[in-house]
């Protein structure tokens, strides 16, 4: 697979990933940057199977991260902020986890119809009040209630069914 | 969901606690809103451009680091070499060699706080330090307090209201407390118009240049700034106004709420930290890197990804220098960093000597940028 290929594919899901340790999108755009960059000097020694390329930066991007958290001592703040309980391990697994998640419900949002994720956007990631949005848009505030269901309905259904679900098992 | 998917998930939910957790996080969308952003800020086919040449094979970078780690080599040598600069310039393009050419011979002093206001009534008042510090108006005084300028309402049954206009020019800054408390910080090269007492529906001024305004609320009155073709709408907020360059007007919230309305009728709200650009006569709102908003009101020139020519006419405005460029200058490269305004000129340069390819000299008023002799 071409690096072109693999860093449009994989680049904003770790992107997300690294930004929930580190909390600093730039810096966060920078580590997984150089794990791309690590990736496509050494590219053939590593397997050319897609899932251990992704898994190769996954864990490139984790140790960056662990170690951009080390240096900066804000480990003890990250953990903090975190409810640090079950354990290290499952913290990073959990990290893993949503980042693919989040990815899928970003890329189903981005099916939406355009005047449903519009209004979906603007109330669910954006914080508007449905009256906001309403005034914003020059629509009634029932048409953004409905919109907005409509949206949450798909997004809950494509996730259960197509992403969470397969993806997991 | 058929049966079976249900059952699926439930196997999945009951697997781990973690897997609760993370399904009840949907439910609840809103905590998710800094999650969002995230991936909405994320460009990849900017970035990928970006990354596209750094694995093309060219020269190695120097130490063959990536940029954070180019800084803080940069930051080492700075402090080896014993220089006591409070910053660092870095930049992302492949560097050669390093080396600092003196050509400095008279060095320029950074900008100073003054202004000339020009009253109602045509007179103008120079204002600065050890200038005339207090005038008096049709029913208002004017007094000098602090850093800037104070006005102060002695009388309201004047029925006639005029215009004072604020000129700050090159070389210059100033601070202002207009007549209802609002205090504004106004750039270098730039003009602020305003009423010597605002009315009791509104508080309009004008904007040419760039300001940063911490309006004091008022319910009643809405604050109004216009730029050009862009109107801001305030109650009680702070944001900074940048509409040097007529084409592109930016205006970014650093608290409160204020609504932006275009003359072609476009009209947005911002929150906090986002910034609205109004180009080529379309409104858009984007998330504002604040820090670089508004570096230039806490007395910092902050750079990132921006190209020499963007630099120098900041300094430009900042230092009141004509700048010239030779032939052989690169324009692409690009320059991250910030230094305090307070700096002499040649503290600046020397900086960006340091870290880029470019060479500058000071005659005068006027600094010539060139490349370095290989």
């Amino acid at each position: 697979m071409k690096t072109e290929e693999l860093f449009k594919k994989y680049y904003r899901t770790l992107c997300y990933y690294a930004w929930q340790f580190t909390k600093d999108l730039d810096q966060a755009r920078d580590i997984v940057q150089d794990a791309f960059y690590v990736y496509h000097k050494k590219k053939d020694e590593i397997s050319s199977d897609e899932q251990a390329i992704k898994s190769y930066l996954y864990t490139n991007v984790k140790f960056s991260c662990l170690k951009v958290l080390r240096r900066m001592d804000v480990s003890a703040r990250y953990w903090e902020e975190n409810d640090f309980q079950e354990g290290y391990d499952n913290e990073i697994e959990y990290n893993l986890i949503k980042a693919e998640v989040m990815s899928d419900v970003v890329s189903i949002i981005e099916t939406l119809p355009a005047a449903c994720q519009t209004i979906f956007r603007k109330g669910y990631l954006e914080g508007l009040s449905n009256l906001e949005i309403a005034q914003e848009l020059n629509i009634s505030v029932t048409t953004v209630k409905t919109q907005k269901q409509r949206g949450l309905k798909i997004v809950r259904a494509k996730l259960r069914l197509e992403h969470f679900i397969s993806f997991f098992i | 969901m058929s049966k079976k998917d249900e059952h699926v998930l439930q196997n999945w939910l009951e697997e781990k606690e973690s897997h609760k957790d993370l399904l009840s996080e949907f439910e609840q969308s809103e905590r998710l809103k800094d999650d969002f952003e995230v991936f909405r800020n994320v460009d990849t086919a900017q970035d990928w451009s970006e990354f596209k040449k750094r694995i093309a094979d060219k020269p190695k970078k120097i130490f063959g680091f990536p940029r954070l780690r180019v800084a803080v080599a940069a930051g080492l040598v700075f402090l080896l070499t014993g220089i006591a600069y409070l910053f660092v310039f870095v930049r992302t393009v492949d560097q050669k060699t390093i080396y600092v050419e003196k050509k400095i011979n008279k060095d320029i002093a950074p900008a100073k706080s003054g202004a000339q206001l020009i009253l109602a009534d045509g007179s103008t008042m120079v204002l600065g330090d050890g200038v005339q510090e207090t005038a008096e108006g049709n029913g208002y005084k004017i007094q000098k307090s602090g850093d800037g300028i104070r006005y102060s309402n002695t009388d309201h049954t004047h029925t006639v209201i005029g215009t004072n206009t604020l000129i700050v020019p090159k070389g210059e800054y100033y601070n202002i407390t207009l007549p209802d408390g609002t205090k504004v910080w106004v750039n270098a090269m730039s003009k602020l118009r305003f009423p010597e007492r605002f009315s009791s529906s509104e508080r309009k001024v004008e904007l040419e240049g760039e300001a940063y305004f911490e309006v004091v609320r008022d319910e009643q009155r809405s604050f109004i700034v216009v730029a050009n073709q862009v109107n801001v709408h305030v109650l009680g907020t702070a944001f900074n106004v940048n509409a040097y360059n007529l084409k592109s007007i930016r205006t970014s919230l650093v608290e409160g709420s204020v609504k932006i309305q275009s003359e072609t009728g476009d009209t947005r709200f911002l929150k906090p930290g986002d910034r609205a650009d109004f180009t080529r006569g379309t409104l858009s709102v984007k998330k504002a890197d604040l820090k670089r908003e508004i570096a230039w009101q806490n007395g910092e020139f902050y750079f990132k990804k921006d190209n020499i020519v963007y630099i120098m006419n900041e300094i430009n405005r900042w230092y009141n220098v004509d700048v010239t460029f030779a032939s052989d200058v690169d324009f692409e490269s690009e320059y991250f960093g910030n230094v305090s305004r307070h700096e002499p000129l040649s503290k600046v340069l020397d900086a960006l000597s340091f870290v880029g390819e470019l060479a500058f000299s000071i005659e005068e008023n006027k600094v010539m940028v060139r490349n370095k002799k290989k």
